[in-house]
């Protein structure tokens, strides 16, 4: 019950976020998705034993963070959260990997670096991706995608779907609570019971959805969902766009730590 | 079962995008085809899905508690096409609000967890055992075999991909064993659910159901799909070859396994040029690991590879103390910004009082 009230919380959040007024939120939605996409690739690009080309990535999500106010603490319990399954997958790594390096006379297998490079690589990954919503909200990404020729069906199920959700999730609150009440001391809800309780609740969804076709049609909608552009590309966006792009790339063709040791 | 984006390489999360968007592709026109009435239903059918894997159920005898995946329930509700892309979006918003499954990834997470449930157990194995009219026995049956099948071709999926990217070093047969006996027991439990819920409704609402199978049976039209995807695995198979050719990375490994050979052998002037940049840029080079237990001792190469990892760190620090120092400067410009306003806000009351005086 507490659960579905926080992650409806969370999720609200992230959105809320991107309302701020601030220099990364006002960047146009495009610029922001593919310099994400970028990123992302960029990382996933890495060899599995590298760590020190990594490190100047970190700077990407520090400015927005710091630029955007993004609640640090919340964003790394969420990064947290995911992060498990990386950890039983690079925990192994140490095991299987029997090659055996040896620096200042310590000798350990070098499946410590990929086990590392993993958890750097995976932690950067999916603060982009949190950061991508906290700085730019859901309709605006719905708008980058419609920009990016996704076709308008897949647009517009992606924002019923999420303004549905909270609808749905607070139904499904409401018949957990009644649940609860009956049935103290629970951890979840009995498997006999739980398929007539997601009946109940699909039968209401489909109900609903039939209601909202008819409103939808009272409102004149024909198949067709049109998405309102929003402000064009300016050269403020571009300017954000290929300094980030640019970045990325240099960071990636050369690893900064190296080349600042080599030169000192 | 979803696959984050640190375990991917872009060649891979690319190649199983394309796919994934070209079977989307096909699902939309089949859609738009049929009928637009089913869109504000497919939008809120995704949501359930959602609402749905809030309500946790207790697995008898064991304590622990699961969830409903809902692949297989949304193609029985709205169709393989219509489910296709409602579970696109229930990924998508997943991935992006809560990093279940990342952005690079989304493509090898729909084909996983979309297409075998659609497009391979549902017409496959659900319909065909569902074939003379629904009972309950059946649906259970049919639910329960349709999921164990799709979750165990998703699982090797997830396997084929990891190995494919080499970004972690598993055993093959290990992975894959671990991987299709615990979708082996997700696979039964899911269909359980899927069964539960779905013979629910059919008791209740039996017109919810119906309607789907009426409007599935005009147009059995799985064939294209399938040929689709196939012929777009193929092509861009041959693609992935080419790259990883060039790259050797995590088929490297791959091959290195099952030939016994420490690296495949490549004498292409491409594969020196690569070689020698590799072992200039890594930290760590290639020729300062050695198979199984025999610790580096060549005293030239032990120095050297010494050299490169003191500077790699001296450099790492440097970078890193680089950029605490920059958000060291954002935070004090933003103080001061904060510090400005507030002096104009207090001058501002001040000269408001004065006008008022």
């Amino acid at each position: 019950m507490s659960d579905i009230m926080r992650s409806m919380f969370n999720v609200k959040h992230l959105d809320e976020l991107s309302r701020q007024k601030n220099l990364i939120n006002d960047m146009h939605p495009l610029a922001k998705l593919i310099i994400t996409l970028v990123y992302i690739c960029t990382l996933a690009s890495f060899d599995r034993y590298e760590i020190s080309g990594l490190l100047p990535f970190v700077l990407y999500p520090m400015i927005v963070i710091m630029v955007c106010d993004i609640p640090f603490g919340n964003l790394i319990k969420r990064v947290l959260i995911v992060e498990p399954f990386i950890i039983v997958a690079g925990i192994l790594n140490p095991i299987f990997d029997k090659n055996i390096i040896e620096i200042g006379g310590f000798a350990f297998s070098s499946g410590w670096l990929t086990f590392v490079s993993l958890i750097l690589k995976s932690t950067l990954m999916v603060t982009a991706g949190f950061l991508l919503i906290a700085t730019t909200g859901i309709d605006d990404i719905a708008r980058a995608l419609s920009l990016m020729r996704i076709p308008s069906i897949f647009v517009l199920l992606f924002l019923l779907t999420y303004r549905y959700i909270f609808v749905l999730m607070d139904e499904a609150g409401r018949l957990l609570k009644a649940y609860a009440l009956r049935a103290p001391d629970q951890k979840g809800v009995k498997i006999k019971v739980w398929g007539s309780m997601v009946g109940q609740l699909l039968i209401r969804t489909y109900n609903r959805a039939q209601t909202i076709y008819q409103s939808m049609i009272l409102k004149g909608y024909n198949g067709k969902y049109s998405i309102t552009i929003g402000r064009g590309f300016k050269l403020l966006d571009a300017a954000y766009f290929v300094a980030w792009v640019s970045f990325i790339v240099v960071a990636r063709a050369i690893n900064i730590p190296l080349l600042i040791a080599a030169l000192i | 079962m979803h696959m984050g984006d640190a375990l991917i390489s872009p060649v891979v999360g690319g190649t199983m995008l394309v796919a994934a968007v070209l079977v989307a592709a096909v699902s939309i026109r089949k859609v738009r085809d049929m009928d637009e009435k089913k869109i504000p239903l497919m939008g809120v059918m995704a949501a359930f899905i959602f609402a749905a894997q809030m309500i946790n159920f207790t697995i008898p005898g064991t304590g622990s508690s699961g969830h409903l995946g809902g692949g297989l329930m949304l193609s029985i509700l709205l169709g393989p096409y219509a489910g296709y892309l409602s579970m696109a979006v229930v990924l998508l918003i997943q991935a992006l609000f809560f990093a279940d499954g990342g952005l690079l990834a989304y493509g090898a997470n729909l084909i996983n967890m979309g297409f075998f449930a659609c497009f391979i157990a549902y017409p496959f194995i659900y319909k065909f055992i569902t074939r003379k009219g629904i009972s309950k026995t059946r649906l259970f049956i049919g639910s329960i075999v349709a999921s164990v099948i799709g979750l165990q071709f998703g699982a090797f999926s997830v396997v084929i991909e990891t190995l494919l990217s080499g970004k972690t070093v598993l055993p093959f047969s290990q992975f894959a064993w671990t991987m299709q006996g615990i979708h082996l027991a997700i696979g039964i439990v899911e269909g359980i659910v899927t069964a539960a819920v779905v013979s629910f409704v059919w008791k209740v609402r039996p017109d919810i159901i119906q309607d789907n199978l009426t409007n599935d049976n005009k147009r059995l039209g799985y064939k294209s799909v399938i040929i689709g995807f196939i012929v777009a695995t193929l092509l861009l198979g041959g693609i992935v070859s080419i790259f990883a050719s060039t790259n050797p990375d995590g088929l490297e490994w791959a091959i290195g396994k099952v030939t016994g050979l420490d690296k495949p052998q490549g004498d292409t002037s491409v594969h020196d040029i690569l070689k020698e940049a590799q072992e200039n840029t890594a930290v760590l080079p290639g020729y300062s690991f050695k198979m199984s237990g025999n610790i580096v001792k060549s005293d030239s190469t032990g120095s050297e590879t010494i050299g490169t990892v003191v500077s790699g760190i001296v450099g790492s620090a440097i970078t890193v103390s680089v950029i605490v120092l920059i958000g060291y400067f954002i935070n004090l410009l933003k103080k001061r910004k904060r510090i400005s306003k507030e002096n104009e806000q207090v001058n501002g009351n001040t000269s408001k009082k004065t006008k008022l005086s």
